[in-house]
């Protein structure tokens, strides 16, 4: 199973994810690429993750994500 | 229809429609607090609503943008049918997603009349410019601005290109966000485009039909690139069938990401 950053990455190889704490504001994520990430998330971790969680504040830094996906049934 | 007063009574609309929608959540709509807030405080936005579908209507020019939040494609489909606006005034709506995603909304407009009017293709190329910029390309001030948007509605179809208003481009080149090249006392070539962070999408890059084959758009593109020297990622949309514009991108190294803008109008289009 792939790592949060790995997915990151794959999504957006030109940006270092890690070095960052607010995606949006650093333009490393625009609402497109939520839709693209909630999908990759979706398929790696075998969830759902409902239309209501995407919003960018769950998407704001690596940390978030993984709140999310905890909040999703993801285990820590 | 009815005039949108408030930011905040858009986003509790879109809030309450995905809360009620789940993930069969549908929308065409993804503003900016910045950018709806300039939309209503110019009584350029009106709304329909219900508790599981929503349209914003804003006014530009001649016609409206239309757009939409609802609680499914089905509901989408049934709810266009019985809109007045769509009856009564020029509309345009842009549906975006990935190439071969679109087809159930393209097929929910088209039920409602609509036909489709252009694509646009979301073009992107990496950064690390380190060339330097054009000792003769300055910043636009904003008293410079109708002669910009002269160019601009010139160049570019305002149903499919999103032209910016004259607030727009003022505000623009406060935060010097339009780069131009003077000749014979008017605009040669400008770039007009917005950075955020690591990432600058190009708005609009014209050249006056006056100097072209000039290579005043080369420069032009090149010095912004070169005030760029910390971005990494360039990203701009453009008409698939302008294959000339089309060119001189994958010139200068965009490339498609995937990302399409169908562009659909309704019969009073023409």
């Amino acid at each position: 199973m792939k790592s949060v950053l790995e997915i990151l990455k794959e999504i957006r190889p030109e940006f270092d994810f890690s070095a960052s704490n607010d995606f949006m504001a650093d333009g490393m994520l625009d609402s497109f690429d939520m839709v693209t990430l909630v999908a990759a998330l979706d398929k790696n971790y075998g969830i759902s993750i409902p239309g209501t969680e995407i919003v960018p504040e769950n998407f704001q830094n690596v940390a978030s994500i993984e709140a999310l996906l905890r909040k999703s049934g993801v285990a820590a | 229809m009815r005039r949108v007063e408030k930011v905040e009574e858009v986003l509790a609309t879109i809030q309450r429609i995905k809360t009620a929608a789940g993930s069969a959540y549908a929308t065409n709509f993804f503003p900016t607090e910045p950018r709806l807030k300039a939309w209503i405080e110019q009584q350029e936005l009106d709304s329909e609503t219900t508790e599981t579908c929503a349209f914003f209507a804003r006014r530009d020019r001649d016609f409206f943008h239309l757009y939409y939040c609802a609680t499914g494609d089905s509901l989408l489909r049934e709810k266009l049918l019985t809109l007045d606006l769509v009856r009564n005034s020029p509309v345009i709506t842009d549906l975006i997603g990935h190439e071969g995603a679109l087809s159930t909304q393209i097929g929910a407009f088209q039920a409602a009349g609509f036909r489709p009017y252009a694509r646009l293709l979301r073009l992107a190329r990496t950064g690390g410019e380190t060339s330097a910029p054009d000792a003769a390309a300055m910043f636009a001030t904003a008293d410079q601005v109708p002669q910009i948007l002269a160019l601009l509605e010139s160049s570019f179809n305002r149903f499919s290109d999103q032209l910016p208003t004259k607030s727009e481009l003022e505000e623009a080149a406060r935060a010097n966000q339009i780069v131009w090249i003077v000749a014979d006392g008017k605009v040669g070539a400008l770039v007009h485009f917005e950075t955020q962070g690591f990432t600058s999408t190009v708005r609009y890059w014209a050249v006056h039909p006056d100097c072209r084959d000039q290579r005043l758009g080369s420069r032009i593109i090149r010095h912004y690139f070169a005030l760029h020297p910390k971005v990494k990622r360039f990203v701009l949309w453009v008409r698939a069938d302008n294959e000339n514009a089309v060119r001189r991108y994958l010139h200068f190294g965009y490339a498609p990401d995937g990302l399409v803008d169908q562009v659909l109008a309704n019969p009073l289009i023409k």
